[in-house]
């Protein structure tokens, strides 16, 4: 079986729109609501793993990569979660290594997705 | 006489209205897809239009836009019937002036039939409509069409999972389109309510082969299976699913926002939580048809709150069923190691989830035990 929106899709657009349209029915103002829902969240998120990966706690960096692991992917936020899952799996790992490089790319990648929610005026 | 025109693919279920409708004193004719059907209003010119949304060539919605704009029949009432409907399906159809829009699994044949009368002959509220057919008859064939229907589905299951071969899985949409339609006219009100999201998910895999995965599989297998525990004369599955409880609990406020979004398609309301502890707690004194747990959460995770559930004797048999993430094998042996009923992998489609919740409020899988 192929595997479900872990990655970026053909097209390399950030979001999965059809699994957003799917979870929220079609409904457009369901789905604003769990894209404010994901983007509130997910930013604090990151503020919170990027100090957990500098002061190198590794569960701290699992846990807060593996929610957001979950939360991207219920959203069909694609671009984002392969990375995720690379900072959770080092966490699960215990070792730390080049997260300040996967960082950056977590932070490129969540601007490209707020501006292509912006674009589909969904935020 | 009044004329009527039935847009509808399905044979069995054209026949029957024809049947009712031609008994009731309607001229009727029959258009088996979307194409024909705008060629019949055009020259027919009927008074009334039943349609179909699911129809081969042209499809429900497209010929409902096209009719609307046909000048000398575009003001025909239009009678929209079909499974279930998204927000935007029903939205776009009543905007485009379709009189009612009736669901196949919530509305029973009579009624259809009593609002055709209605809209057909408005003042005329008092006339009876002489429904003298014999019933039985109908649900029972339909009933005998159904099975058929699920004996070729097992297979064809079977090959799909051996072959992934998604034009298995479009023929597969097509079984469970009829299937729906019969179990409905059959009065197999469960069959018919499972059968109708099973569609649904169906046609989004049908249309994304890349959301299918191992658990999109197995929930299809089990409401396959449940289709058929549910097709047999037993008189609870004519009862159709009372409001049942429903507690979700996942520490992620999103996860939980898209499975209640997921429940609602099928009208079923949950009581949400984020926090496992407050969730053990109301568990201990509140009775729950069914529970979805996330393995992953802190303080008390899912598995630990799966093992205290089951010794308060309100959930011993309660079906509990944990979000995992696909990759958590070892965590999907461990959930049923601690009294989990089934899985369901993380992200899901909410579809699926409210299938997977279907299957396990209408006819569990297994007699429950701890």
């Amino acid at each position: 079986m192929s595997s479900v929106n872990s990655a970026s899709g053909t097209d390399d657009s950030p979001v999965d729109m059809d699994w957003l349209t799917e979870c929220t029915d079609g409904d457009v103002d369901a789905m604003k609501t769990m894209v404010d829902l994901y983007l509130t969240r997910t930013s604090s998120l990151i503020v919170e793993l990027n100090a957990a990966a500098a002061a190198n706690q590794v569960n701290e960096v699992r846990r807060i990569a593996h929610a957001c692991v979950g939360s991207s992917g219920t959203c069909g936020m694609v671009a984002m979660v392969p990375l995720f899952k690379s900072l959770e799996k080092m966490g699960a790992a215990g070792k730390l290594e080049n997260t300040s490089e996967i960082m950056a790319r977590v932070g490129v990648e969540f601007e490209r997705t707020k501006k292509f929610l912006a674009a589909k005026a969904l935020s | 006489m009044k004329k009527i025109l039935i847009v509808e693919n399905d044979a069995m279920i054209a026949a029957v209205f024809r049947g009712k409708f031609t008994r009731n004193g309607l001229d009727v004719l029959v258009a088996q897809d979307g194409k024909e059907g705008l060629e019949q209003i055009t020259a027919w010119k009927p008074d009334l239009v039943i349609l179909d949304l699911m129809l081969p060539r042209v499809g429900g919605l497209s010929l409902l836009r096209s009719l609307r704009t046909s000048g000398p029949v575009q003001d025909i009432p239009v009678i929209v019937y079909s499974n279930s409907f998204s927000k935007s399906t029903e939205a776009e159809a009543r905007a485009l002036g379709a009189s009612h829009m009736l669901t196949k699994t919530e509305t029973r044949p009579n009624q259809l039939m009593d609002i055709v009368m209605s809209v057909l002959y408005p003042a005329a509220l008092a006339a009876p409509v002489q429904e003298a057919l014999n019933e039985q008859s109908e649900r029972v064939q339909c009933r005998q069409t159904a099975r058929h229907l699920l004996s070729e589905m097992r297979p064809l299951l079977k090959e799909f999972f051996s072959r992934n071969d998604v034009a298995l899985l479009h023929t597969l949409h097509r079984k469970i389109h009829t299937f729906g339609a019969n179990a409905w006219i059959a009065g197999l009100q469960r069959a018919a309510h499972l059968s109708d999201v099973l569609e649904m998910l169906l046609r989004v895999l049908c249309e994304h082969p890349k959301y299918i995965t191992f658990s999109t599989d197995k929930t299809v297998l089990q409401a396959i299976e449940c289709l058929g525990r549910m097709s047999d004369d037993s008189p609870v599955n004519e009862i159709p699913l009372q409001k049942p409880a429903i507690l979700i609990v996942d520490d992620q406020e999103i996860a939980l926002h898209a499975a209640n979004l997921a429940l609602k398609k099928a009208k079923l309301p949950a009581v949400g939580m984020t926090d496992p502890v407050e969730a053990l707690n109301l568990l201990e004194s509140t009775p729950f048809d069914l529970v979805l747990l996330d393995i992953d959460m802190p303080y008390l995770d899912g598995m630990e709150l799966c093992t205290h559930l089951r010794t308060f004797p309100l959930h011993e048999k309660t079906p509990v069923v944990f979000f995992s993430q696909l990759s958590e094998v070892g965590y999907r042996i461990g959930s049923s190691a601690a009294g989990g009923s089934d899985f369901i992998g993380k992200p899901f489609l909410a579809i699926e989830l409210t299938v997977k919740a279907l299957v396990w409020l209408l006819n569990p899988p297994v007699q429950l035990g701890t």
